[in-house]
């Protein structure tokens, strides 16, 4: 028996996984759920388990990127099978084809943590999920095209004799998939709720799919929210003199060629400050807590994929330690393009180590206090809110000052509360003195 | 090539031998008149030293063959009916059988026991066996089942230069079967399974005379299930790997045999491809044997052994 060791989709958007390293090598033997190799994808390091004992084939290289459903390794029972595939790997590959990015969808929940793919054989096993307390039953050659290409059994219906799902009926639910992804573009938009329809008693107006980015980015949320323990440090910093520093350069625009903005200026800011506290700048890795070398800022940027479809992405700036603002302005101005015209690469938009969120614009009431959710495996992020012109003591007198309200969420896991202190002193400093910024 | 029958092949494959070999020689009942024709005009050309008729007691004859075999000669024991082997069970069962273990594999028992096997006559209950399980169930001894005249010379010429006994069950409903052979001399290996038919939808698993009930069931069902239909030729040694490949591609599979089926081939084999093939059932393994009672003669017998229209049954209720 060969089981074929495949890229999974772990997220809506995702398309593709970059294998970061292969922890068992070619040739060796393993264990049923043995981590074999380390993928890397937008959210996080997903560890790849052997899906039976056998003898390892690896063909997928590290470093390299593969669309999701890519055969990368194999595991052979037998001395036989392994030197089979090995005498012609691309023969083999060539036979396995790619695993139908749609049939992953189905596999999502239950691959998504180790947690669920433990509990995923017993759920296989019973309907008792649908309420429901019958075994299902399938063919020994049907369970097993089921768990290669990630169909998942309790879905299927069976054409065989007493309901018992066949070969047939697994290449059924694959065909269905891919013509499903082929028609994909024209029954993109929800149809309207028919009239009348009800949920929970209460009067439908419209039905619109939580799937595809929205899915996406509910499962990162989520998931940082509930790995990490999140504090929000609420505050202000005064402006005044911020502004006057960017209109400087807004006012060299055209010798400059482009527009220094906000975010650019707070891209080099928080570099700054995060070289000075690098603590900020870290994750959790394992039972080890890394602090970056590398400061790779990610902005949160709203993008609109279709009609129904909008959302954020978060494009990341690199190694913002050694730009100037100048770098950091084209390169922001370079990635907005690209997630505005949806071309953005993976590599683009993962390796962030901490996020910017701006939601200053969006609501002229003025956006105060907020609680922004760490991206997952990033210990802080930082919310800015809407500036307003609000009285303010300066030198035991009343001026007007321009305030922009700061929301620092950290993960209270990795620090405690003297670095964001010092990082708020730091970026208060910098921004009310921008003269600083150059220091 | 030329064209030749079931039994014919048989005679040639003896005489052949017979006459490449000194140490080979017949000794059985009526062997001289072969009233089963396997070893027919065999006397003329050889006499009546090697073409030995026997007193009629098959222990007695099986006694001689093991004796004769284990010093140096290399008999062919034709018991007639196979069904004939009860009574010689002690001689073929456990010294044959076991002579090269006993002996520490200082003394082998190089012999064939012949017999005509199963059903299709009306034979009644001690004629009409094949009594193949009980063979295997006796390590020691191979078990050859050929289904064509090309296979019955091949494995006959095998058997006899085989250093371990061998039974040799031929059928009574192949006598007449013809099929052009090589001229030239040819073996047939044991333990290496024919493919009489291939097909994609289902494999049939099938030896001696079911092999031709399971290549009429895939001609009826022509053109709605493609039919594979393979013949181990041996079922010891069995050729488990070529039934295997072909299970990997149908996916379905259905064992035809013509013995009890209680304790059977078709247990065995089923069994085997559980083990060895389970991932790739689509459908629970079939099987079609005799009836589990003793085999009825005259009209009464096509209700004890498989019919073509039970292997066209089987071979659908897998195919759902």
């Amino acid at each position: 028996m060969i089981n074929n060791l495949f890229i999974p989709k772990l997220g809506m958007t995702m398309e593709k996984g970059t294998i970061s390293e292969w922890v068992a090598e070619d040739g060796d033997q393993v264990q049923q759920d043995q981590v074999v190799l380390i993928l890397e994808t937008e959210k996080v390091a997903h560890e790849l388990v052997a899906p039976s004992a056998g003898i390892l084939a690896v063909f997928g290289k590290a470093g390299e990127e593969y669309l999701c459903g890519t055969v990368v390794g194999a595991v052979a029972e037998t001395k036989d099978e392994y030197d089979a595939i090995k005498k012609d790997p691309a023969k083999f590959l060539a036979e396995q084809g790619t695993v139908p990015i749609e049939m992953l969808d189905e596999a999502e929940s239950a691959a998504a943590s180790p947690e669920a793919e433990n509990a995923a054989p017993a759920s296989e096993l019973t309907a008792g999920d649908q309420g429901g307390s019958e075994r299902i039953r399938i063919s020994p050659l049907a369970r097993n095209l089921a768990k290669a290409h990630g169909v998942v059994i309790s879905t299927v219906k069976g054409s065989g004799p007493g309901g018992r799902i066949i070969k047939r009926d697994i290449e059924a639910v694959r065909q269905k998939a891919s013509d499903a992804t082929a028609k994909a573009p024209q029954t993109a938009v929800p149809p309207a709720a028919a009239s009348g329809e009800r949920g929970a008693g209460k009067r439908v107006l419209e039905t619109i799919p939580f799937s595809g980015m929205r899915k996406s980015i509910a499962d990162n949320l989520h998931h940082s929210l509930s790995s990490s323990a999140r504090v929000t440090v609420m505050f202000e910093l005064d402006v005044t003199d911020l502004m006057e520093f960017r209109s400087y350069y807004s006012n060299q625009a055209g010798t400059l060629g482009f527009k220094v903005t906000y975010t650019d200026l707070f891209v080099l800011m928080v570099s700054r400050c995060l070289k000075a506290i690098p603590i900020m700048n870290s994750s959790i890795v394992g039972n080890e807590i890394k602090i970056w070398k590398d400061i790779n800022i990610g902005f949160a940027v709203a993008v609109k994929r279709s009609e129904t479809e909008s959302g954020l992405v978060v494009p990341v700036i690199k190694n913002t330690e050694q730009m100037s603002l100048g770098d950091i302005a084209k390169a922001r101005i370079a990635l907005m393009e690209k997630a505005r015209s949806n071309t953005l690469a993976m590599d683009e938009i993962s390796g962030g180590t901490f996020t910017l969120t701006n939601t200053g614009a969006l609501s002229s009431a003025g956006w105060q206090i907020q609680t922004p959710i760490m991206s997952p495996g990033e210990a802080v992020v930082l919310g800015t809110g809407t500036i307003v012109d609000r009285p303010v003591v300066k030198n035991r007198e009343i001026v007007i000052g321009s305030i922009m309200p700061m929301s620092l969420s950290f993960d209270h896991r990795i620090m405690d509360g003297i670095p964001p202190g010092q990082f708020m002193d730091k970026l208060t400093q910098m921004a009310t003195e921008p003269q600083m910024i150059l220091i | 090539m030329k064209e030749i029958n079931y039994w014919q092949a048989i005679a040639e494959a003896l005489a052949e031998e017979m006459e490449r070999d000194e140490t080979v020689f017949i000794i059985g009942e009526n062997v001289q008149e072969a009233p089963f024709m396997a070893t027919r005009e065999l006397i003329q050309r050889f006499g009546p030293e090697r073409v030995m008729d026997a007193p009629l007691s098959e222990l007695a004859i099986a006694g001689a063959t093991v004796g004769a075999a284990c010093a140096g000669y290399r008999p062919v024991c034709d018991l007639n009916f196979a069904d004939f082997i009860y009574c010689a069970a002690d001689e073929i069962l456990l010294k044959a059988a076991q002579q090269n273990f006993a002996h520490a594999g200082k003394v082998n028992a190089p012999c064939v026991f012949l017999g005509v096997a199963g059903g299709g006559f009306g034979t009644g209950p001690e004629h009409s066996h094949v009594p193949s399980a009980m063979v295997l169930n006796n390590p020691g001894l191979k078990l050859v089942l050929p289904s064509t005249p090309y296979d019955a010379k091949g494995l006959m010429k095998t058997a006899i230069r085989d250093n371990n006994p061998v039974c040799y069950f031929f059928h009574k409903k192949l006598m007449g079967l013809k099929q052009e052979i090589p001229e030239d001399e040819y073996l047939i290996p044991l333990g290496q399974a024919d493919i009489k038919r291939e097909g994609t939808d289902v494999t049939v698993v099938a030896t001696l005379y079911m092999v031709h009930h399971a290549l009429e069931a895939a001609k009826q069902l022509e053109g709605k299930i493609s039919v594979e239909v393979i013949d181990p030729r041996s079922l010891e040694p069995l050729d488990m790997d070529t039934i295997i490949e072909s299970i990997k591609k149908t996916n379905r599979v259905v064992v035809v045999d013509e013995d009890t089926q209680r304790c059977g081939v078709a247990a065995e084999i089923g069994q085997q491809i559980m083990e060895l093939a389970f991932d790739y059932l689509d459908a629970p393994v079939a099987r079609v044997c005799s009836a589990n009672m003793p085999v009825a003669g005259a009209e009464m017998e096509k209700y004890c052994i498989p019919q073509v229209e039970q292997v066209v049954a089987a071979i659908q209720s897998v195919c759902y």
